[in-house]
């Protein structure tokens, strides 16, 4: 497989191998569209993801590339976030900001399988926890006045029995 | 951090190229159209700031497919945090399918989390709070006459309904006040409170339940043997769970009717964890759609569980000259002692039915109460069984079902090679069969495998 030049918003150049750098759908785009052939010394401006992220975002697609293509999103299914590989989770324990940063990379990169392993780790985060609980683990501002909190709490409450 | 115009390292690509790549993205799933100019800013602002935060800057439709992975009472609790999420928590394809069941709630919970249902939502799974152990005090009422409404208002298609430990007073709502629209009821160890003993609760309702084509009543004290009669009619049910009822056995009055007249098309009957008998289960075999067949009683390890449980009913027996338990409080002396085991006087608005735990009838053991006579009922070849067979009436032999295709009989000990042979002989569409726990031998397994090599075995 030929490499590609990958450059991240601070200005660093990674050189990697092309099937890993198509994992995302945007960079695919972008080969396709722009017509970059393969063996010129193209670079890829990625300036939406900074070193640290980007080089996290390949080590994922390196272990991950040889993956089956997901299959189409279905309402029907069951919801599950246990499903995450041990390696996966090893990966994404991470502080709180670069797991968003990684949501954030691997949505603007298009990597369907990395946006969907960082989302169900997020998701595990807000598992069984109180709002309050939620607010801080998120550093959430409470924006609702509490004159609010009375009539969120009264809407959602379909008429008591007579 | 600089726009990709002014980026020095912008390599071969014209900026008009990347820029409209970036843009348009055609192979894209997700719809990116939507995202504005000053969205994708904000997306570059905090990159370089420190770390992005949940709600401000994160858009939404990253924080939906986060969404996507939680489940009711999750969902809830998010609502409460800040309006930003209030506001996508109401996204009708979040409670598409509505699981509640991974936290016991009470019918005010259970009402504000359900107020976020809509015309989307086809499912609805809840969980109440029950007491495990015959001491009432814990029950709380899951459901009410005007919450069904509200749910039969809010979401006209919804499908399926399952309810889990919970508690139903029945002076203040009937089976009638389902959606009628449900094609699968589950109700899981559902109590029910003021019954009448003189008639079914699905009494009249075969009309009202057309469209039902599932219902699981498992692990439900409340269910009686007569309750067959009326759910044999009606009109669309093929699947039928009643496994862990306590009550069901010497029913051959109700069933042979039930299954003569009704059930007309049933496909699926689940009687594990029943203390049902061979003449009990036979009346069955007249169920010509009956396609899979599940019967088997508690393992081992549940028998020593049930002893422990006998015991503890023995220790309380119900009031001389009343159907009413008495109630039992443990007063925990804090500075020294044993606890003191203290009885209270009955509630009185609770009757005895409740207090009937879930346990097979201690008289009898159960793992006995089917054997090859029942097994041996079901299905019919042209000819005349080959064989251990003993034909006692030919004319019934050739009436009874044939259709079956799954059949599984777990641990009961007389069920043995006679059944198997019967088997090999007498069912030809069968495809599967579990006989794990009961008295067959190797050698019937293999001279069932020769004759019927389609059918898998499992033992």
């Amino acid at each position: 497989m030929p490499n590609i030049k990958l450059q991240s918003s601070d200005g660093e150049i990674f050189d990697t191998s092309l099937d890993i750098a198509l994992c995302s759908l945007t960079i695919k785009t972008m080969i396709d569209d722009c017509g970059i052939d393969e063996g010129e010394d193209t670079v890829v401006p990625l300036p939406n993801v900074n070193s640290t992220i980007l080089r996290k975002v390949l080590t994922w697609a390196q272990y991950h590339k040889d993956d089956p293509q997901p299959t189409e999103d279905d309402d029907s299914k069951e919801k599950r976030t246990d499903d995450i590989s041990s390696w996966d989770a090893d990966f994404l324990k991470v502080d709180q900001g670069t797991l968003f940063e990684l949501i954030l990379a691997a949505n603007y990169l298009d990597i369907k399988g990395l946006l969907d392993v960082t989302c169900k780790t997020v998701a595990n985060m807000i598992k069984g926890k109180t709002p309050e609980e939620i607010r801080k683990t998120f550093n959430i501002k409470n924006d609702f006045t509490p004159a609010e909190e009375e009539q969120v709490r009264k809407e959602n409450e379909w008429c008591e029995e007579k | 951090m600089s726009s990709p115009s002014k980026n020095p390292f912008f390599g071969n690509c014209s900026k008009d190229k990347i820029s409209s790549a970036i843009k348009s993205r055609p192979g894209m799933k997700r719809k990116r159209s939507d995202l504005s100019e000053n969205e994708v800013a904000s997306k570059k602002q905090h990159f370089d700031a420190k770390s992005p935060n949940f709600v401000k800057d994160i858009p939404d439709e990253i924080i939906l497919s986060i969404l996507g992975n939680l489940k009711g009472n999750d969902l809830f609790s998010l609502s409460r945090t800040c309006h930003r999420l209030e506001t996508l928590v109401k996204e009708a394809s979040l409670w598409f399918n509505v699981d509640l069941t991974d936290k016991p709630l009470r019918l005010k919970e259970a009402k504000q989390r359900l107020s976020y249902i809509n015309e989307k939502t086809e499912s609805i799974k809840l969980k109440g709070m029950v007491s495990t152990y015959p001491l009432g005090c814990w029950d709380k009422v899951t459901l009410s006459k005007m919450m069904m409404k509200n749910i039969q208002k809010s979401s006209k298609n919804l499908k399926s309904f399952e309810l889990r430990e919970g508690f139903i007073n029945l002076e203040k709502m009937g089976m009638g006040d389902f959606p009628k629209s449900i094609e699968n009821l589950k109700f899981h160890n559902v109590k029910l409170k003021n019954l009448a003993e003189i008639q079914s609760i699905f009494v009249n309702m075969d009309h009202h339940f057309e469209s039902l084509s599932c219902l699981n009543i498992e692990y439900c004290s409340f269910l009686r043997p007569y309750d067959l009669m009326v759910i044999s009619k009606f009109p669309n049910l093929r699947k039928l769970s009643v496994k862990g009822s306590s009550s069901f056995h010497h029913m051959v009055p109700y069933c042979s009717v039930a299954a003569r007249l009704g059930f007309k098309t049933l496909e699926y009957l689940d009687l594990s964890d029943t203390p049902i008998n061979d003449s009990d289960l036979q009346c069955f075999n007249v169920v010509k759609t009956l396609t899979t067949l599940i019967v088997g009683c508690v393992d081992k390890p549940r028998d020593v569980l049930i002893e422990a449980e006998e015991k503890k009913i023995e220790a309380r027996k119900p009031l001389e000259g009343s159907n009413v338990f008495s109630r039992e409080v443990i007063v925990l002396q804090l500075r020294e002692g044993d606890p003191v085991v203290q009885r209270l006087p009955p509630s009185p608005e609770v009757c005895s039915r409740f207090y009937r735990p879930f346990i097979n009838p201690p008289q009898q053991d159960t793992n006995e109460n089917i054997s090859d006579r029942s097994i041996c009922s079901f299905g019919v070849s042209a000819e005349r069984p080959q064989g251990f067979i003993r034909i006692i009436n030919d004319a019934i032999r050739l009436n009874s079902v044939n259709n079956l295709q799954k059949l599984v009989i777990n641990n009961y000990k007389k069920v043995s090679d006679f059944s198997l042979d019967h088997l090999s002989q007498c069912a030809p569409f069968l495809v599967h069969l579990d006989v794990r726990g009961t008295g067959v031998t190797t050698a019937g397994i293999e001279r069932f495998k020769m004759r019927k090599p389609s059918c898998t075995v499992v033992f």
